[in-house]
């Protein structure tokens, strides 16, 4: 087929660059569509029946086009509410999930009484927490964590270094902070288990105590460690890794805990137990758990002091019940959308209902003798049907393009101006998807066909000789 | 008895008009040939039209049995009373009865519109045949009384039914129109279209081989 042959319309889309949609006109289809359109078939006598009373079928299609584009823009800004509406839940929701976590800390509050948690109390708390939380449908995992100070390199500095002792695999949870594999940023890498003499370097540590410093490079720990009763210097620790710049963990390093305890004399080799200072009990969902039972296991486990342990189960229920009590608003707020929108759509409907009824009921009635001849010339009363439906399905469909076209341009309007945040009155957040679009055309067509049923059963049901004789 | 293509036997059409009993069809047996011509005649009133709609099968008789080309009407459901008819008869009427929205052409096409076999070959023809192949693309309103009913005795014909069925043709046309039309159905005629035609005209009636004359309801004559 030659180039020149058809014509092409490309119609960019507005909400994506450089998208169109291409519209091609082949020339050859002209008199092929023109020969179809010479022939006469029911929708060309249906089109007709529109245009001869051009005038009300005119003012029918203006009325339906204007409720068509107030119901897009109706549905558009509910929807655009309800979107807002999600958004908060799904935010409420997660900042909720995170509230949820339950924390207990075991720390001992005198280490000169040497009473630590030693690994075989720190097992069982694994298996007893581990099991506990299965059974509440929850997650529960145990954290031990050794804190020592880095020396500064400048004497006269008030810097203060915080050295973690940390599980490499699982790193810690406790309260707000979490930091492991997943959540701290390093250029090389966070620590592993295969090696023990590594250290990951904050921004300030790195800066104040090691600086020129790179991933690789072997450096000696000057830690205070009261824990141990002194100062101890661990040497060649290789670098594995160098934390991005982060306002809380500027001032951090961490080593694998194992690998801490053993240099600072936390570990007695005879006995093959590490001792702990601090212990972090993190529960996914601790609105599935019974703190108090929880709490008692572990007193039995470690022997540890009411002044030693300490929960956030008030802390928890406060906030669960805000973010409850917000999401239960939004709902509320998000029904009563719903039920807005559902009173517009009535509302509509029945504007739409009468409008079309009265229109196809003039009609039917003004055409009583055109109906009955044509039940006379042998048009079956379904037929009869489809065409007093397909009248109303047409009236229906062009007011769908112009109120369409209408009600989209007033949602984008509505919207740009709230996006802009001109403010005035003209503005609401719209979202036109392709739900929203569908159920506007469905409920419209839905709509035409049950407001054109009478009127087209009134045109079945004529008798031909009734009609005939009607004058 | 098989060239009797009309049968009517013992036929009455009563309404019931409030406590008023009107016989409009009172008892009538009549029998009409295939091929012929006849005419229904009578005054006003006297139930021509009624009796043309039971032949017509577009009304049904309060008793009695109408048969048309063999096939009892009362026993026939209502959607296949409608293609019988279509298939079967051909309704010319007094007053036109087109469709102003629709060309001659496109009104020919009406009982055709939604077949799958367009028929427009056809609808040309016959609008040739009618005098009318000048006038395809006119709307009723551009064209005369007398080419009004040219334009609907091809529509009639479209799906080539048997019988012929008019209702007045001539009432609403002069004299010399009228005679053009009775020409054009003495044509079909002799073609072989069974044609029965109600008048209240007696030069009209005349026309016909076989005049049935109908008062109050009831054959007088033919």
């Amino acid at each position: 087929m030659p180039a020149d042959s058809k014509l092409i319309l490309r119609i960019p889309l507005a909400d994506v660059a450089g998208s169109h949609i291409t519209i091609t006109l082949y020339k050859w289809a002209y008199p092929v569509i023109m020969s179809k359109a010479r022939k006469f078939g029911a929708l060309s006598y249906v089109g007709r029946n529109i245009r001869r009373r051009n005038l009300r079928s005119a003012i029918t299609i203006v009325g339906i086009s204007v409720v068509i584009a107030f119901f897009i823009l109706f549905a558009s800004i509910s929807q655009g509410l309800k979107d807002d509406i999600m958004e908060e839940i799904a935010r409420q929701e997660e900042a909720l999930a995170e509230q949820r976590a339950g924390f207990f800390t075991l720390m001992t509050m005198d280490p000169f009484a040497m009473d630590f948690f030693n690994s075989t109390e720190l097992e069982a708390m694994d298996d007893y927490v581990s099991d506990y939380c299965i059974e509440h449908d929850t997650v529960g995992e145990v954290y031990p964590l050794a804190i020592n100070f880095l020396a500064p390199a400048d004497p006269e500095s008030d810097d203060m270094f915080i050295l973690f002792g940390v599980d490499p695999e699982k790193g810690i949870k406790y309260d707000f902070i979490t930091f492991n594999a997943d959540t701290i940023d390093v250029q090389g890498e966070f620590l592993s288990s295969d090696e023990e003499s590594q250290i990951i370097l904050g921004n300030g540590v790195l800066e104040a105590n090691y600086p020129g410093t790179q991933l690789g490079d072997k450096i000696d720990l000057e830690t205070m460690s009261f824990m141990s009763g002194g100062n101890v210097t661990i040497e060649n620790v290789t670098v594995t890794g160098i934390m991005e710049p982060n306002i809380i963990y500027d001032n951090f390093a961490a080593v694998p805990i194992e690998f801490l305890l053993e240099e600072t004399g936390m570990y007695d080799a005879v006995s093959d137990e590490y001792y702990y200072f601090f212990i972090s009990i993190w529960v996914e969902d601790a609105s599935l758990i019974d703190f108090s039972e929880m709490r008692a296991e572990i007193k039995d486990i470690t022997g540890i002091s009411d002044n030693d342990i300490s929960d956030n189960e008030n802390y928890i229920k406060r906030t669960i019940i805000a973010h409850e009590t917000e999401i239960e608003s939004q709902g509320e707020m998000r029904r009563t959308i719903d039920g807005w929108l559902m009173a517009v759509i009535l509302l509509l409907s029945i504007i739409t209902i009468v409008g079309i009824s009265n229109t196809m009921l003039m009609s039917v009635t003004e055409r009583r003798r055109e109906i009955g001849t044509l039940k006379a010339v042998g048009i079956p009363k379904g037929r009869i049907y489809q065409i007093v439906l397909g009248e109303a399905m047409l009236l229906v469909i062009i007011s769908l393009a112009l109120g369409g076209t209408v009600g989209i341009m007033l949602a984008e309007i509505f919207n740009y101006q709230y996006q802009a945040e001109v403010g005035g009155i003209f503005f609401a957040p719209t979202s036109l998807t392709p739900f929203v679009m569908g159920y506007v055309v469905g409920i419209s067509i839905g709509v035409a066909f049950l407001a054109s049923l009478y009127p087209a059963w009134q045109a079945a049901r004529l008798e031909p000789t009734e009609a005939l004789r009607y004058e | 008895m098989n060239d009797v293509i009309v049968d009517l036997k013992e036929i009455s059409k009563i309404y019931q008009m409030g406590p008023v009993e009107i016989r409009a069809v009172d008892n009538i047996g009549l029998q009409i040939k295939k091929g012929s011509f006849c005419s229904i005649a009578g005054a006003s009133g006297a139930g021509k039209s009624t009796l043309l709609h039971l032949i017509g099968c577009l009304d049904s008789p309060t008793s009695g049995e109408v048969k048309i080309n063999g096939h009892n009407l009362g026993e026939m459901k209502d959607a296949d009373l409608t293609k019988f008819r279509k298939e079967n008869v051909g309704f010319v009427f007094q007053f036109f009865n087109l469709i102003p929205t629709l060309t001659a052409m496109e009104n020919v096409l009406v009982p055709a519109m939604f077949d799958k076999d367009q028929k427009v070959k056809r609808a040309e023809e016959l609008l040739e045949k009618v005098g009318m192949g000048h006038r395809m693309e006119h709307h009723p309103n551009e064209l005369s009384g007398g080419e009004r009913q040219r334009v609907a005795i091809a529509r009639a014909l479209i799906n080539d039914p048997p019988i012929i069925l008019a209702d007045e043709p001539t009432g609403n046309l002069d004299s010399e129109t009228g005679s053009e039309i009775i020409e054009l159905f003495k044509a079909l005629n002799t073609q072989g279209k069974t044609i029965i035609l109600v008048t209240h005209e007696k030069d009209i009636a005349n026309f016909a081989n076989r005049v049935i004359i109908i008062k109050d309801g009831r054959l007088q004559d033919g």
